[in-house]
């Protein structure tokens, strides 16, 4: 069998599809560029790849999608605005809901541990942004690779348990989301998010306290980080303190001219002829990427390699990983570790024992419980969403 | 006071905001003005050696101001046109305190460092 499979691969090596259209991320190529690349330490983190200082924007190296949860120390940064907190006061600190609500709060950190009830999911926080560095053409924005993402525990308290009790009024419309980052200059919209009261409702979206069990690193959002689920992490609101329910629509900076992607399912557009019509990005589509382990780095023949890697989506949940030694034209079903909550990712592995030395580029896809599928072929102005598929150059020593 | 000078002197104040800000943080856990309540750190500032080149000191007056040069160095290469367009965006979108005079400076030696 494994003999056949060998015989498969080397006639596969010659093969050509859609996928070849695609500049594949392959986690070799990342971790040559990442070698290249500036590391830096920041307070309550660990050495992390540096894209920017000032702000703060930081990648977290593959190697630590080995494990389910992401490490605090290790979770990516990003920030927007020149001006993020550095300091907190965590007896005067208050998150404050206030707009069109009959009873407008000012909550303390120690209010919303006592008044409202812990809750605990696990959640992928991903930016918009991640592996905008594959896109072709090449875009601007943070160059980032594949780790401009993170999978945590996040625990605290219902978004609209919240708002429950601050009581909107009729006619509510939209609900504002804005923490303690300032822009730097008058000319700079603050940064400021906003879902409908319909998403601000939902019963998984949360006002996080804890990530992992502990205080959130003041880069990732201390005190406190709003939690949206299964949505990119432009929404994911850090050092969140002001909560303001409006009776019309919002039209702020961040939503209606930032974050944006073009109006179709696949968010998609041709470079020489943009989408007439954008739209904010939302829920996130369904990936998998490869994660490098010993396994993949140091093959031999004869040996047998386990491929592993993470797959997450907006909130279905993964039904299936499928690899593929040929370019796509059969795929072969990888097992799924256990299920940590359908906005988690998950983590899936195939094993198979090269029984000659040689060169193979591997591909995974990923299905979730909708259906839907990864791309074959993408591109968005912003390099945002990216869901192509991806290939691994595996080298049998 | 030109309305050049002015956002000038208010991104002036800004950094010093930022630089006050950084002065009085303390170590992650450590205490604060109201005893221990003070959650704070200090960000690292990372030096970053800006090339030579025409159109260097305007870049670093009007760009670097509010964000590090970093951000132009990870870019990929880009074109003129493309360049502009990027320069224009931060000008009319964030307000960016390029005068009409410094767009072609500050694009030429975005050219020179990250042209295509």
């Amino acid at each position: 069998m494994h003999r056949r499979r060998f015989l498969q691969l080397g006639a596969a090596a010659a093969a050509t599809s859609l996928l070849d259209r695609a500049r594949a991320a392959d986690p070799a190529k990342g971790a040559a560029a990442q070698a290249q690349m500036e590391f830096a330490k920041f307070p309550q983190k660990t050495d992390l790849i540096l894209h920017t200082d000032s702000p703060p924007n930081l990648e977290t190296p593959l190697r630590y999608f080995r494990e389910d949860l992401t490490p605090n120390d290790a979770f990516f940064v990003r920030w927007h605005l020149a001006l993020i907190p550095t300091a907190v006061d965590v007896d005067t600190f208050r998150l404050v809901v206030h707009g069109h609500v009959d009873a407008p709060l000012s909550l303390s950190l120690d209010a919303l541990r006592q008044d409202f009830g812990p809750v605990s999911l696990v959640a992928v926080n991903q930016c918009s942004g991640n592996s905008r560095s594959f896109f072709e053409p090449r875009v601007f924005g943070g160059q980032w690779g594949n780790g401009a993402m993170g999978n945590a525990r996040w625990t605290g308290v219902r978004l609209k348990d919240i708002l429950g009790k601050a009581r909107l009024k009729a006619g509510a419309v939209d609900v504002t989301f804005q923490g303690l980052d300032r822009a730097p200059l008058p000319t700079v919209p603050n940064f400021i998010k906003s879902l409908s009261v319909d998403q601000a409702n939902s019963p998984d979206a949360l006002i996080a306290y804890e990530m992992n069990g502990q205080p959130l690193p003041m880069l990732n959002g201390f005190p406190l980080r709003l939690i949206v689920p299964g949505w990119y992490a432009t929404y994911w609101v850090k050092s969140l303190n002001d909560i303001t329910v409006l009776d019309k629509p919002f039209d702020g900076f961040w939503m209606a001219k930032a974050y944006r992607v073009p109006k179709n399912s696949e968010m998609n557009e041709d470079p020489k002829a943009l989408a007439p019509e954008t739209i904010p990005i939302s829920a996130m589509k369904v990936r998998s990427i490869f994660v490098p382990t010993e396994s993949t780095e140091r093959a031999k023949a004869g040996d047998a390699v386990e491929f592993q890697g993470i797959a997450l989506d907006g909130g279905n949940g993964i039904a299936k990983v499928e690899i593929s030694f040929n370019a796509g034209q059969t795929w072969e079903a990888a097992s799924l570790d256990p299920d940590l909550g359908k906005y988690s990712w998950r983590r899936w592995r195939y094993t198979f024992k090269p029984l000659a030395a040689g060169k193979f580029t591997v591909t995974c896809r990923a299905t979730n419980n909708a259906g839907e599928t990864q791309s074959t072929s993408q591109w968005n102005r912003s390099g945002y969403a990216r869901n192509v598929l991806e290939t691994m150059n595996l080298t049998v020593g | 006071m030109t309305a050049t000078q002015c956002i000038l002197a208010s991104i002036a104040a800004a950094s010093l905001t930022l630089a006050i800000t950084r002065t009085r943080a303390q170590p992650a856990g450590g205490t604060g003005p109201s005893g221990n309540s003070v959650r704070s750190i200090t960000l690292p500032s990372i030096a970053f050696e800006i090339p030579e080149g025409p159109g260097r000191e305007p870049f670093i007056a009007r760009c670097v101001a509010c964000h590090t040069s970093r951000y132009v160095f990870n870019q990929p290469a880009f074109s003129k046109d493309t360049w502009t367009a990027e320069v224009q965006k931060m000008r009319k979108t964030f307000g960016a305190p390029v005068g009409d005079e410094q767009v072609d400076d500050i694009v030429a030696y975005l050219m020179k460092v990250r042209g295509k």
